[in-house]
């Protein structure tokens, strides 16, 4: 964290076959329906962060291995924002530990990091916290998704078919005056750095998650980024150096890069995830119900 | 925001262009018609994104082919964001030292951010000539070499539109008399939910302004008005509605083979039995079953959302929203939600091209359109090209 050189780092996952966690199963009454894959959302990633140019060290904390990838960014004096986003990365590890993951999964990671990080100690603005954002493989109805989730103001992207796509949504002073129809004016001049829900930091209560879910697609490449990189960098930049950089550690290396040849006043995170195969369960459908008398019959 | 008071030029082969938030260079290599639609499109542009992107749509080409540029956007304070690709070149005059921004080394283009900056040049590399001034108005486009600007270095006539001489306001200003940002309220009930972070960093930059920072019992000034004062509830900072503490549950009557129904019917909408019990509370259960010729059924225990690639829009959890997918190509990407609300099942089209249309018992089908509609058993809904949804058991 120290050094001058980015740490980088890529894996490639490919999953074993495992059954879909499906608590419904699909059923037809008209037609005999039955599943013939398992489905399956194949991997490859990469990461980078750097402490940058103005801090003393670097408060990012990073998850990377299915099924979560995420980015925290801890906020508090001395070692006090490392530890929160280190507590919350490790929360989510230990959560998310099954090769699908729900909204309940997310749920409680977060619960855990929000009591972890008010164990540090601290009351107030100043007391420890940390952002979270990120995204979760998530299987719903043998849709292999992303389930992406958000406290603060990192943020998760999704690259596809060449657009890039900010899925989450800041919580930040700056969006909530946007939500309000503000003007650009009163906006560029809103602190930038006061966020409005995080894991810890002196609230009162737990903070609600933000989550999406987005079926996957061979293809797609998400970013999940703290702000020291999305402060530095537009987002055409982000979008055509994740465009002309196929492998995702060299990805990752390279929007950190030029967030450092930018002012990198922040400490900077990038953790770049590609969707390298997709398998949805084939249904095969019976077309006539009564050519097919051997199948159970389902109840109407 | 930022008028310049000196523009200077010299003639070359590229296109000078020139607008109220800033100044560019690009190649030649862009047709001087698209130089023109880049201008025009620039006028209210005040961000460094939106100016390639911009350049992007004029070139017709992709983000990764775009001509040579140099530009620089012009914040207050002698602030720049500024963005350099091929062989042109930014060079930033700051305190002690002249900032040179090249995107040679790299296939895209180098951005940064310039503090504090007293002039700006672009050009292209070697280039000697002195520029002579440019005593034009603030925006156009122009054949050229180099294009620079001094930034404000003392009082100045302001211009319509009111900028202030930026970099004198960034050597004298105090807080008391530099234009505040909106404060988030520091006597607001919700202050705790305000986060100040990294406030031990870095004291030679703040990180927030000091009436942000101030503890809540201090004289900060009220919020500005963020809103009108016709909104409802807290003006900012209130978080979404709190979740209704789950268990999620309903108030249902058990036939006698365990079913859970509404508590007026009179008969089991599942066996038909009788339903004489008391109500009770209970988890929610299906309330019903979706069926689709092409994709299967589905029970109906959480928001269904259905579409050619369906996406939910943001929740909260924990209950996962779930998905249908359609292949037919007539099929919006994300069609229409299902929604439930206590024993209800809402319908509620998203937009979607070809529309959605609920047939129901003894009458025409209708369209959907806007607010979510609740469905009554029997309903179909009919997406067109034979693309139907069908209830089972609804309450
Ligand atoms: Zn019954």
């Amino acid at each position: 964290m120290l050094g001058r050189e980015p740490e980088i780092r890529g894996f490639h996952h490919r999953p074993a076959p495992f059954p879909a966690p499906f608590d419904a199963p699909f059923r037809s009454p008209r037609r005999k329906e039955f599943r013939v894959t398992s489905p399956t959302l194949e991997v490859r990633w990469g990461t980078a962060t750097d402490v940058g140019h103005r801090r003393a060290d670097n408060q990012d904390a990073l998850l990377a291995g299915p099924p979560v990838f995420a980015v925290a960014d801890g906020m508090g004096g001395h070692r006090a924002g490392r530890e929160a986003a280190d507590l919350v990365v490790a929360a989510f590890a230990s959560t998310c530990a099954r090769p699908w993951t729900t909204s309940d999964d997310v749920l409680l990671a977060v619960a855990r990091a929000d009591e972890a990080v008010r164990q540090l100690g601290g009351t107030g603005p100043a007391a420890p916290g940390s952002t979270v954002s990120g995204v979760a493989l998530a299987c719903p109805d043998g849709i292999p998704s992303w389930l992406v989730f958000n406290i603060g103001d990192s943020r998760t992207y999704l690259l596809r078919a060449g657009q890039l796509e900010l899925v989450t949504v800041d919580h930040s002073y700056a969006q909530v005056l946007e939500e309000q129809g503000c003007s650009d004016d009163v906006r560029s001049r809103a602190p930038r750095n006061v966020i409005m829900r995080a894991i810890g930091g002196g609230l009162r209560e737990a903070p609600l998650t933000d989550q999406w879910l987005v079926p996957a697609e061979a293809g797609d490449r998400l970013l999940v980024c703290s702000d020291g990189l999305t402060t530095e960098l537009s987002e055409p930049l982000l979008a055509a150096l994740l465009l002309s950089t196929p492998d995702p550690a060299a990805a990752a290396q390279g929007l950190i890069a030029a967030a450092l040849d930018s002012a990198a006043r922040d400490n900077v995170t990038a953790v770049v995830v590609d969707a390298i195969a997709v398998r949805r369960p084939a249904v095969a459908t019976a077309p006539d119900e009564d050519t097919l008398p051997d199948l159970p019959t389902v109840p109407r | 925001m930022s008028a310049r008071p000196v523009a200077q030029w010299s003639t070359g082969p590229h296109h000078g262009v020139i607008w109220e938030s800033g100044l560019a260079l690009v190649s030649g290599d862009l047709p001087l018609t698209a130089a023109n639609q880049l201008w025009a499109r620039l006028a209210d542009i005040d961000d460094l994104g939106e100016f390639v992107t911009a350049l992007a749509d004029v070139a017709g080409s992709g983000l990764l082919v775009l001509p040579d540029f140099a530009v620089a956007v012009i914040r207050e304070h002698g602030d720049l964001h500024v963005a350099a690709r091929g062989r042109l070149v930014v060079v930033a005059d700051v305190p002690g030292e002249a900032v040179v921004v090249d995107g040679s080394p790299v296939e895209t283009w180098t951005e940064r951010q310039v503090a504090g900056a007293m002039s700006v040049s672009l050009q292209a590399p070697g280039a000697s000539e002195d520029p002579t001034d440019l005593r034009l108005g603030a925006s156009g486009v122009l054949p050229a070499g180099t294009l620079r600007t001094t930034l404000f270095v003392g009082p100045v006539t302001v211009p319509v539109g009111g900028a202030v001489p930026a970099f004198a306001a960034r050597q004298h200003a105090s807080p008391d008399t530099e234009a505040a940002p909106p404060s988030p309220g520091a006597d607001h009930p919700l202050k705790a939910a305000t986060l100040f972070p990294d406030d031990d960093i870095d004291p030679a930059t703040p990180i927030v302004p000091p009436e942000v920072a101030a503890p809540a019992t201090s004289s900060s000034p009220p919020s500005p008005p963020l809103s009108p004062p016709s909104m409802r509830g807290p003006m900012w900072g209130a978080p979404p509605p709190a979740p209704v503490p789950s268990p999620d549950g309903v108030l249902a009557v058990l036939c006698a083979n365990g079913h859970a129904n509404p508590p007026q019917r009179p008969r089991c909408r599942s066996c038909g039995g009788e339903l004489d019990g008391p109500p009770r509370q209970v988890p929610r259960p299906s309330l019903g079953r979706l069926s689709t010729t092409s994709a299967g059924t589905i029970e109906l225990t959480a928001p269904v959302v259905i579409g050619r690639a369906p996406r939910t829009e943001r929740f909260q959890g924990p209950e996962m929203p779930r998905l249908l997918v359609l292949t037919e190509p007539h099929i919006s990407a994300t069609h229409l939600a299902l929604r439930i609300d206590g024993w209800s099942v809402l319908a509620e089209d998203l937009g979607s091209t070809n529309g959605t249309y609920v047939r129901r018992h003894g009458q025409q089908p209708f369209r959907l359109v806007g607010q979510p509609h609740p469905l009554a058993p029997g309903d179909v809904i009919d997406l067109g090209h034979g693309v139907q949804l069908h209830f089972e058991e609804l309450p």
